[in-house]
C-alpha cells in the first residue's frame, strides 16, 4: 500500500502496484469474456438472414398451380407439407391445421374405393391403439402387431397414390397425419402458408453455412469453443496471478 | 477415500452385471435393474455420509476445511451439476434448440466471473456463509437476516426444481406416479443430508461426481459408436448429427450393410430441421433477446448462488479456492459438453411420428433407450442423474439450514447458543426446507432448467451485487447495501408476481410485456444492473463506509 490512510478503492482505482496489475489482469480477461459471449451472438444476430428452405419453394409452386388436373402438383403439395408435419417442433394447432390440409389433398387424389378402404384401415388402427393402453404381455405385443400390419399395408397403398417410397420416412408422417374423416372444406389458405413460411424460414448466414468439425460453425462456437475458452481463462488467471504473486513476494 | 470410492463403484456396478433383461416401454414399467442400480447409489450415499459425519458445526459448515483443490474441484462440480445439468439443459435444447445452448453457455460463464471476481476474496474475508459476509460488510443486522431469508429463498427455488428432476427419475425407474417418486425422493435426499453435514456430502460430492460422469458419459460412446459417428470423441462426433439433423436424414438410413433403427426398430431418419441448430429459431418460439438475458442472467446468477459461494470456505488456503473454480468448471464442462450429444440424439431417434412427443426433462434418459443402449447402462444413467440431484439438494439444503441456523437463530434470535442447538436447529431447519420444497415440486410448475433459472435470477438481482461492490469497492455502504437490495427485491417481486398471476391464469396490467420483458426465468437482465446501480447511488449519498471495514477490505482482502 501506497498511503497508509487512503483506504479508498475502487476495481478501477486500486491502491497498490500489485492492485493495478491484478486490475489490469481483470480487465483483459473480462473484455475477452464479454466479447467472446456476447459480441459472437451480436455479430450472428447482425449478419443473420431469413433463408427459406427448398420445401418451401417446392410448397409455394404448388399452392400457385392448385386445380391443375396434374396429379404431380398434388403430389408435390402433400410431399411438402408432410416435411414440415415430420418435424417435433410444431405447436398442435399448427399440428391440426397440417393433418387436415394433408388429408384433404391427399385423398383428393385417390379414388372412392382405395380412400373408404383407408378410412376403414385409419379407423381400425385408432381402436386397437386405444385398446393397446389396457393391454399387457402377449396380448400387448399381438396388439403392436396388429398395429403394424396395418400401417404397412396402408403405406404401400398411400405410397402408390403419392408417389412416395414405401421405406420412405415421409410415408410413415404421411400415415400417422392422415385423419379418418374426409374435411368437408378445403383448408385455410392463408394460414396454411403461414404456417409453412414460419416453420421453413430460419435464420442464417456464413456462420452458421460454414462446416467446422462436422458442426455448422456457430454451433461449435457455442456448445464447444466457448467452454474451452472459460476454462482457458479461469487458468490463464490462476497462472498470470501466481506468477504476479511471486514476482511481488506475496503470500496469501 | 479410495476404498470408499471402489466400494461404490462396486456396489452400483454390480447388480449391472447380474442383472439382464430389455426394456420395452419409454415409461410405466418397473425397472428391475435400474432400480436396484439406484438403490445401491442411494444405500452407497447414506453409508458414505455415516461414516464421514458431521462431529461439530464448524464440520457442518464448511467441512472443517479440510477439502483439497481436486477434491474440493470435484465437489464443487458435483453439488453443481444438478438435475438441471443432467438432465434439464439437454431437454431445452431437444425443445428449443439454439436457445437451449443459453444454459450451457450461462452455467459455465458465470464461472469466470466467480474466480476473477470472488473466489478468493471471499475466502480471505473468512466467513462461513454470505448473509456472515453480508451482514459484516455492510455492518448492518438487517441485511444479514435479509440475506439469510435470501439464501433461504434461492436455495428453496433451487431445490424445487431437483426434486422435480428426482420426481421424474423415480417415476421412470419405479413405474410409480410423479407425487410417489418426489415424497420418496425427497425422503432419502433429507435423511442422507440429515446423517451426513455437509463433511459427508462433501466426501459424497466426490463419488457423486465420479457416478454422474461415467454414467453421463458411456451412453454417448455407445450412441455414437452404433449410429456410425465419430466415437473416440462424441462431444465432437456429434458435430455430424447436428449437421443431418439440419439436412435430413432419408429412410431407410443404411451404414456398412446395416440398416440403423431406433430401439422400436424405426428407422434412424429425420426430415430436413435447421430449426434445431439455427440461432433464435422462430419455430421455437425465442428471441435474440430472450437468448441473451437467459445466459447474463444465468452468469451472473452462478456467482451469486449462496451454495456456490460457500464452497470456497471449505478450502485450506485462499489458492486453493481459486484453483478448485478452475477444477470444477472443468469437471462440469465434460458434462456440459456430451449434454448437447443427448439433445441431438434424442431429436434423431424421436423423428419417427410413432414416437410421439416426449418429456423433455427425461430426454437424457429416454434418448439411451431409444437408442437401444443397454438398459442397465440406462438405469447407471438415470442414478447418475438422481446422483446429480442428490448432490446439490444436499448442499442447498445445507447452505438453507445454515442460513436458517448459522445466520438467523445464532446472529439474531438466540446468540450465545451452544453448538449442540446450533446442530439441531440446523437439521430442524433442513427438515422444514425439505418439506415445503416437496409441496412445491409437487405442483410441476415449469421445466427443470426453467424453475433452476429463477434461482439464479433472484441471486443475481439480490446476493451478486452486495458481493461484487462490498469486495470492489470500499465505498460501498450500508445504506447504499439495502437500496440496491431493496430495487434487486423489488424487480424479483414484479416478476414473480406476474408469473403467479400469469399462472393462476388471470392477468395484470401490461400482462405481455413484462412476461416478455421481465420474465421469471430471466428477470435479472434488468435487476442485477439496476441494484448494482442504486447501490452506487445511494452510496455517494450517504454516510461513508467505517474506516476499518475499508481497512480490513485493504489489508486482508485486497492484500
Amino acid at each position: 500500500m501506497e498511503s497508509n490512510t487512503d483506504y479508498n478503492f475502487n476495481l478501477f482505482r486500486p491502491l497498490t502496484k500489485y492492485g493495478r496489475k491484478n486490475r489490469n489482469m481483470i480487465i483483459t480477461l473480462l473484455c475477452i469474456w464479454v466479447v467472446a459471449v456476447f459480441g459472437f451472438q451480436i455479430l450472428l444476430r447482425v449478419m443473420q438472414k431469413p433463408v427459406a428452405e427448398p420445401t418451401l419453394e417446392r410448397f409455394q409452386e404448388a399452392w400457385a398451380r392448385q386445380g391443375d388436373p396434374d396429379p404431380a402438383v398434388n403430389r408435390q403439395l402433400v410431399q411438402s407439407l408432410l416435411l414440415v408435419a415430420g418435424k417435433n417442433v410444431l405447436k398442435p394447432a399448427d399440428r391440426n391445421l397440417l393433418n387436415q390440409a394433408i388429408t384433404f389433398y391427399f385423398y383428393g387424389m385417390t379414388d372412392d374405393s382405395s380412400r373408404t378402404l383407408m378410412m376403414q384401415s385409419l379407423e381400425e388402427m385408432k381402436e386397437l391403439k386405444t385398446s393397446l393402453g389396457n393391454s399387457k404381455d402377449e396380448a400387448y405385443l399381438q396388439i403392436k402387431d396388429n398395429i403394424l400390419a396395418i400401417q404397412q399395408q396402408m403405406i404401400n397403398e398411400s405410397s402408390r397414390i403419392s408417389g412416395l417410397s414405401p421405406g420412405s420416412l415421409e410415408s410413415q408422417i404421411l400415415i400417422s397425419s392422415l385423419q379418418p374423416e374426409l374435411p368437408a372444406i378445403s383448408p385455410d389458405g392463408q394460414a396454411l402458408a403461414a404456417v409453412m413460411k414460419h416453420y421453413l424460414t430460419h435464420n442464417q448466414s456464413v456462420l452458421t453455412d460454414k462446416k467446422f468439425l462436422g458442426f455448422p460453425f456457430h454451433y461449435f462456437y457455442t456448445a464447444v469453443f466457448l467452454l474451452v475458452l472459460f476454462v482457458g481463462l479461469c487458468l490463464a488467471y490462476n497462472i498470470l496471478l501466481g506468477r504476479r504473486q511471486r514476482l511481488e513476494g506475496i503470500e496469501e | 477415500m479410495k476404498k470408499t470410492s471402489i466400494l461404490t463403484l462396486a456396489a452400483v456396478l454390480l447388480p449391472c452385471l447380474l442383472q439382464a433383461g430389455s426394456l420395452t416401454q419409454l415409461e410405466g414399467s418397473f425397472k428391475t435393474g435400474p432400480a436396484i442400480i439406484l438403490i445401491a447409489t442411494l444405500v452407497s450415499f447414506v453409508l458414505v455420509g455415516i461414516f464421514f459425519r458431521a462431529k461439530d458445526p464448524a464440520d457442518y459448515y464448511a467441512a472443517g476445511r479440510k477439502i483439497s483443490r481436486v477434491g474440493s474441484g470435484m465437489a464443487i462440480a458435483s453439488n453443481w451439476m444438478s438435475a438441471a445439468s443432467v438432465l434439464g439443459m439437454a431437454g431445452m435444447m431437444y425443445g428449443f434448440g439454439y436457445n437451449g445452448l443459453a444454459y450451457v453457455v450461462g452455467w459455465t460463464g458465470g464461472y469466470v466471473l466467480l474466480l476473477i471476481l470472488m473466489a478468493g476474496q471471499i475466502r480471505k474475508y473468512g466467513k462461513f456463509t454470505a448473509p456472515d459476509f453480508i451482514g459484516d460488510r455492510f455492518y448492518s443486522r438487517d441485511l444479514r437476516i435479509l440475506s439469510a431469508i435470501f439464501t433461504i429463498l434461492i436455495s428453496f427455488a433451487y431445490c424445487v426444481g431437483q426434486f422435480g428432476g428426482i420426481g421424474l427419475m423415480f417415476k421412470w425407474i419405479l413405474g410409480i406416479n410423479y407425487t410417489w417418486s418426489v415424497i420418496i425422493g425427497s425422503s432419502v435426499v433429507l435423511i442422507y443430508t440429515l446423517i451426513s453435514g455437509m463433511i459427508g456430502a462433501t466426501k459424497n460430492m466426490q463419488i457423486q461426481y465420479v457416478i454422474i460422469v461415467v454414467s453421463f458419459l458411456i451412453p454417448t460412446f455407445v450412441l455414437t459408436y452404433k449410429f456410425d459417428y465419430f466415437w473416440l470423441l462424441p462431444q465432437i462426433g456429434y458435430g455430424a448429427v447436428v449437421t443431418d439433423i439440419i439436412h435430413g436424414i432419408p429412410a431407410p438410413n443404411i451404414a456398412d450393410g446395416v440398416r440403423l433403427v431406433n430401439a422400436y426398430g424405426q428407422d434412424f431418419s429425420i426430415v430436413p430441421s435447421p430449426e434445431f441448430a439455427m440461432p433464435w429459431d422462430p419455430s421455437s418460439g425465442t428471441t435474440f433477446f430472450q437468448w441473451v438475458a437467459i445466459c447474463f442472467s444465468l452468469m451472473v446468477g452462478t456467482a451469486g448462488l449462496p451454495h456456490v459461494i460457500q464452497r470456497f470456505y471449505v478450502v485450506p488456503k485462499v489458492s486453493d479456492a481459486r484453483w478448485s473454480v478452475v477444477w470444477g468448471l472443468f469437471f462440469i464442462c465434460l458434462v456440459y459438453w456430451t449434454a448437447p450429444v443427448y439433445s441431438a440424439f434424442g431429436k434423431l431417434l424421436s423423428s419417427h411420428p410413432d414416437v410421439g412427443t416426449l418429456a423433455k426433462d427425461a430426454i437424457v434418459v429416454y434418448t439411451a433407450q431409444l437408442g437401444d443402449v443397454n438398459f442397465l447402462i440406462v438405469g447407471l444413467l438415470a442414478a447418475g442423474a438422481v446422483a446429480a440431484a442428490f448432490s446439490t439438494v444436499s448442499g442447498l439444503l445445507v447452505a438453507g439450514a445454515s442460513a436458517f441456523s448459522h445466520d438467523l437463530y445464532v446472529k439474531v434470535i438466540r446468540p450465545g447458543s451452544s453448538p449442540k442447538t446450533q446442530l439441531q436447529i440446523a437439521r430442524l431447519g433442513t427438515i422444514f426446507m425439505a418439506l415445503m420444497v416437496t409441496i412445491v415440486a409437487l405442483m410441476k410448475l415449469g421445466l427443470i432448467a426453467q424453475l433452476v433459472s429463477v434461482a439464479f435470477s433472484m441471486a443475481a438481482c439480490t446476493i451478486f451485487p452486495l458481493f461484487l461492490l462490498g469486495i470492489w469497492w470500499s465505498g460501498s455502504n450500508r445504506a447504499g447495501a439495502k437500496a440496491g437490495l431493496f430495487a434487486g427485491i423489488l424487480v424479483t417481486a414484479v416478476a414473480l408476481t406476474y408469473f403467479i398471476v400469469g399462472l393462476s391464469g388471470n392477468r395484470l396490467p401490461g400482462q405481455e410485456f413484462i412476461s416478455y420483458w421481465l420474465n421469471v426465468w430471466y428477470f435479472a437482465w434488468l435487476g442485477a444492473p439496476l441494484a448494482v446501480i442504486t447501490n452506487i447511488i445511494v452510496s455517494k449519498l450517504t454516510k461513508p463506509t467505517p474506516t476499518e471495514i475499508k481497512k480490513f477490505l485493504v489489508e486482508q482482502v485486497h492484500s
